[in-house]
């Protein structure tokens, strides 16, 4: 074996580093972990792209979460100078440079070597294995990955069963060998009779019955809820060999002592410094005096952060308080508005205002029909909550609670964030969470959030460390009284949960306690025996509580076992009820630890099961909306493309209406990859149809750009429709084309990334997002385009500002160009005016000369001309000292054209000379501009030659710099000259284009528009209504 | 597109770290101008630069530079040579 400066790396289990012997600590992050599992495994160079691809598909910028999670890795992997993470900026490659990593040391790599392979060498081989391939590491939101993972699971367990069956074969005549290798295969595959057989024929033949009838009724158990079928021939004959068998009786064991104690019920000890501070935010809060800041109880999992945060939620209930409580799950990551919806499930339907309801419909209400979101619905229902949170917090102080906030959804942050930006005073409504801390960095929106509060001083992080060692006694004792609980408090290292577990074993009776949290739960799941054993996989994949009519849907039982079962589970500690019909796990790691129990071909199955069950029950309209997603998630991992296809267009629809057009997007792209395994058909025609209408309604406007293929996929997918005769998907793929062909040509790229920018800015801290979304609006209403978009950025910026005055000169800048844009100079000027005195004090100088440009430009258009000379005078000398920062060409231009209109000698030479400075300068929309104007002064004073030359010219910078606005006026200005000059045709060609987009909301500038009429009355041409089709 | 050159000086001369930041403020603003990078020439005593682009006009790649807080000397279109 090679030395490998003594690192090691084991795959197969969980995943594990030690350096000369020592475990290395590996990152708390998830997904780093993850990279790094896949690029030992994979080995080979990689595309950071398909990395990004395989892990980061949310993130704004995910090639940077890929960066961070490499740093984290090097110093892992590069010890000792020994070089193997190879970057650089395209790819990235792990090289072993000597490590010892299991899956190469392992002595037979295939199944076809084991026949040649000695015992000795297949019992190193078995004993490489640990557990499942990378056990413990899934992650079900980064389906790539997992779809990469699970494919190496079905690999390597495939190999152990292999070998692990050659083993029990070449130790038939040792049969307490052979038995432990028996046992490996049936927790492995624990659908395999063979597997179940040989272990009671082992038995049998050691002269252990009572084991071997267990074995078998357990088999029988599985068989009979998970496939429906009774035991086979090989069982039978394994059982029949038991019974003639010449052992002795099988008695009925003793029941176990059981405890009635759950963790819900739990005392809380130790905690006297939290549950004070909670107390005083509580109180705070109840006097209408609670800070604005953002409550996290951050810690190891185990701790008892939902335990304190249940605690909170006592306190406020004790001071006649509403409690809005949501729990984030892992499983349901893609779920929007998740926690949300749960959360004001629990508002009482007479509290909430009339006036609020049908803005509140998506969430609270469920809301039906297809309505194509746009920005500004987003905004309202934000809007919406946070009114309804207001109008609660009247009567009784409110705390939004949120447990697990590492696993919650998108668009739940940004609500949340939203929330915390509106109750940024003091007040009665408190907003909390609970984090595992090292795992909160692997969700990007959550991870933004946690880091914008810090930075803005609006974060009381409240860390839970173990407790100490009088706590952990008095927890200890308060489980299992009378007992000496000494061991306990050695062990448990002050973890609570570990504390409660081992109490709970030691008040069973249980002598030897476990020396690791894991090994102890994993006993502790090891005892519900019957149909509450077989029911523990089932609610374990079901990944979130459980509602016991679906349960029911998937296992067959008979009622009184289902109330054994789920008594058991309870009595046991396992679950517990948290609803009518519905349960929980106890602790999640409980779940996770039940998930890892069962082996990837069950896993398969039971998913499977519980799609088709789902399916079963969305078809006849049972279950609410939540019910899509887990479609989604259970028929992915069940291996069912078809309904996962259909579960990704229900949910992705259901988004659409909750206005989470990322989650839409991302839902149907996922919904397409899993079509495209799927043959064609009817259904697959339909069903790709409705998910390039979730796509194509998501991505409206500008977005659709990302995906240069749609307009192709979906006249593809329309005329499969058509051949198939399926009219009804025809007619909304023909739809959706009249969707995409109306957005080609509108918007340049750049604006998408401006809205990317934007989004990305609303996790920000205030003062930023405020700047950013301002900033983004500005740019959008000077490049002429989006006005909609930059008006609902701006109500958000003054929302996120609430009651706090502006200091953002972008702010006021935006506001002046989109008074000025609906023609109301009136009132952009003050506002301009406003944002020049702010550019001031803060000694802004290149926003002082655009603003005062601005100014200029903007008196000028109202017919200030003193005005607006005075600020040119003003800005000169300014200009002059800024080098090309102060655009000196366009402000001797303005003043050019502020002579001319006052008929000053020598203006014309003047305005002639700034033309050919602006064009030296490169400013194209500068010119574009100015041309105009000189081509309208030229028009009116008859001069049509010259008229034409400046409009022709203006036309041609206004179109290279895409200023649509400006290029609209230029054309309604050559219409207005080839009118004037008799020359119709001329002039309807310019003007038509103009006129086929002035009936469309915010398609052109109230000075464009005035001067379309204009060539419109001059060519007798009727100016078009809305919904009338020009001739 | 037209080619836009954008000169820079600085005394003293530039870091690495501030090049880097005023590199990552401007990328953030190119697409909002419709501005593509092209490439950048810096002096070995990192005293000059020269910074490629592509735009619209000359103006476009000044609006860029302003907001982002990049400080330049002069920007202008340019045409391209090449041997013959």
């Amino acid at each position: 074996m090679v030395d490998g400066n003594g690192l090691r790396i084991d795959l197969l289990g969980e995943l594990r580093l030690s350096m000369r012997g020592r475990p290395v600590a590996l990152p708390p992050s998830k997904k780093t972990r993850a990279l790094l599992a896949y690029l030992v495994a994979t080995g080979g160079s990689h595309p950071r792209e398909r990395l990004c691809d395989l892990l980061w598909d949310g993130p704004d910028d995910p090639r940077a979460a890929l960066r961070w999670s490499l740093t984290k890795l090097r110093p892992l992997l590069d010890a000792d100078d020994t070089l193997r993470l190879l970057t650089d900026r395209e790819r990235v490659a792990f090289v072993p440079n000597g490590a010892d990593i299991d899956l190469q040391r392992l002595p037979v790599p295939r199944v076809n070597d084991i026949v040649s392979t000695t015992t000795d060498k297949l019992e190193a081989a078995a004993a490489c294995f640990s557990g499942e391939f990378l056990e413990g590491l899934d992650l079900p939101s980064c389906f790539r990955f997992h779809e990469w993972c699970a494919a190496e699971r079905e690999k390597w367990s495939s190999l152990r069963v292999a070998i692990l069956t050659a083993l029990v074969d070449r130790w038939s005549e040792t049969p307490e060998i052979a038995l432990g290798h028996a046992r490996s295969w049936v927790n492995i595959d624990p659908l395999d009779e063979r597997a179940h057989a040989t272990v009671i024929r082992l038995l049998a033949t050691l002269g252990r019955p009572r084991e071997a009838t267990r074995q078998y009724e357990y088999c029988r158990q599985v068989l009979e809820t998970e496939l429906g079928t009774k035991p086979g021939v090989e069982l039978a004959r394994a059982f029949a060999l038991l019974k003639t068998s010449n052992h002795r009786r099988v008695h009925k064991e003793r029941p176990e002592r059981r405890l009635s104690i759950s963790v819900s019920e739990a005392v809380l000890v130790g905690r006297e410094r939290e549950c004070t501070a909670l107390d005083a935010i509580a109180m705070d809060a109840a006097g209408a005096n609670a800070g604005m800041d953002f409550v996290l109880l951050s810690g190891d999992p185990g701790i008892g952060k939902t335990r304190l945060l249940r605690y909170f939620a006592q306190a406020i209930a004790g001071l006649g308080g509403l409690a809005l409580e949501g729990r984030a799950f892992e499983a349901e990551i893609r779920r929007p508005y998740g926690i949300w919806v749960d959360m004001l499930a629990r508002v009482p339907e007479h509290t909430i205002p009339l006036t609020l309801r049908e803005e509140l419909r998506p969430l609270i209400f469920g809301a039906d029909g297809s309505p194509t979101a746009k920005e500004g619905d987003r905004v309202r229902l934000y809007s919406a909550v946070v009114a309804l949170l207001r109008a609660l917090s009247a009567q009784a102080p409110i705390a939004i609670l949120t447990d697990d906030l590492q696993w919650i959804d998108e668009a739940s942050v940004s609500l949340l964030h939203y929330a915390l930006r509106a109750f940024d005073m003091p007040g009665s409504v408190v907003i909390a969470a609970t984090a595992r801390s090292g795992e909160i960095s692997d969700n990007d929106p959550a991870w933004h959030l946690v880091r914008g509060m810090a930075r803005e001083g609006r974060l009381t992080e409240i860390p839970l460390g173990p407790l100490d060692t009088l706590a952990c006694t008095a927890l200890a004792r308060a489980m299992a009284p009378g007992r000496d609980v000494t061991p306990v408090v050695a062990v448990s290292e002050g973890n609570p949960l570990f504390t409660l577990e081992l109490s709970r074993a030691l008040a069973s009776g249980s002598n030897a306690l476990p020396g690791t949290m894991k090994a102890l739960l994993m006993e502790h799941l090891s005892r519900p025996e019957g149909a509450a054993r077989a029911l523990l996989p089932w609610a374990a994949a079901l990944g979130r509580a459980f509602d016991v009519d679906l349960l029911a849907r998937c296992v067959r039982l008979s009622p009184s076992k289902w109330d054994d079962a789920l008594e058991e589970l309870e009595r046991r500690g396992i679950i517990r009820g948290i609803g009518e019909n519905r349960y929980d796990f106890s602790h999640d790691l409980l779940r996770s630890l039940a998930y890892g129990l069962v082996s990837q071909p069950r896993r398969r199955l039971i998913h499977g099961q519980i799609a088709r069950s789902i399916a079963a029950a969305l078809e006849a309209h049972e279950g609410g909306a939540e019910f899509a997603s887990e479609l989604v998630r259970h028929a992915a991992l069940g291996g069912n493309d078809i309904l996962a296809a259909r579960g990704c267009a229900l949910a992705g629809d259901n988004s659409l209406r909750l206005f989470a057009n990322e989650e839409a997007i991302d839902l149907a792209l996922r919904g397409l990859h899993h079509l495209s395994r799927v043959k064609s058909g009817p259904e697959r025609t339909s069903l790709r149809i409705a998910l390039l209408r979730v796509h194509v309604l998501a991505s409206s406007e500008n977005r659709l750009r990302r995906w240069p293929r749609l307009l192709h996929d979906l006249t593809e997918a329309v005329a499969t429709a058509e051949a198939a005769s399926l009219s009804a998907e025809a007619a909304t793929g023909y739809y959706l084309l009249s969707v995409l062909h109306q957005d080609e040509g509108e918007t340049a790229e750049s604006v998408e990334t401006t809205l990317r920018a934007a989004a990305a800015s609303r996790r920000a801290d205030a003062a930023t997002a405020v700047a950013q979304l301002a900033n983004t609006a500005r740019c959008l209403v000077e490049l002429e385009t989006n006005v909609d978009r930059a008006r609902t950025m701006l109500t958000e910026a003054t929302a996120l500002l609430g009651r706090r005055r502006a200091d953002s000169i972008e702010l006021y800048w935006a506001e002046a160009l989109l008074k000025r844009w609906e023609g109301q100079l009136d009132g952009a000027v003050p506002l301009m005016e406003e944002a020049l005195q702010l550019a001031r004090a803060q000694g802004d100088r290149w926003r002082e000369c655009k603003c005062l440009a601005w100014l200029a430009t903007m008196n000028l258009e109202c017919g200030e001309r003193e005005a607006s000379l005075a600020c040119c005078e003003e800005l000169r000398p300014l200009a002059e000292r800024m080098g090309e920062s102060g655009e000196l060409p366009f402000v001797h231009a303005l003043e050019a054209l502020c002579r001319l209109t006052l008929g000053l000698p020598a203006a014309e030479m003047e305005l002639e000379s700034a033309v050919a400075q602006l064009q030296a300068f490169d400013s194209k929309a500068h010119l574009a501009y100015v041309l105009n104007v000189a081509a309208e002064r030229a028009f009116q004073s008859g001069r049509f030659a010259e008229a034409l030359k400046a409009a022709r010219d203006a036309l041609v910078a206004a179109e290279a710099t895409r200023r649509v606005w400006e290029a609209a006026t230029s054309r309604a200005l050559l219409a207005q000259i080839f009118a004037a000059q008799g020359d119709r045709s001329a002039g309807r060609h310019h003007l038509d284009p103009v006129l086929a987009c002035i009936d469309e909301q915010d398609a052109l500038s109230a000075r464009a528009r005035a001067m379309a009429s204009r060539a419109a009355k001059d060519l007798d041409v009727p100016i078009p209504t809305p919904n009338q089709t020009l001739s | 597109m037209a080619r836009i050159i954008v000169e820079r000086t600085f005394d003293p001369p530039i870091s690495q770290e501030a090049m880097d930041a005023t590199s990552q403020r401007v990328g953030n603003c190119l697409d909002l101008y419709g501005v593509r990078w092209v490439g950048s020439h810096v002096s070995t005593d990192r005293r000059r630069m020269v910074c490629v682009y592509e735009a619209a006009d000359a103006q476009s790649v000044r609006d860029v530079q302003n907001t982002a807080e990049a400080p330049f000397d002069r920007v202008w279109p340019a045409d391209i040579m090449t041997p013959n």
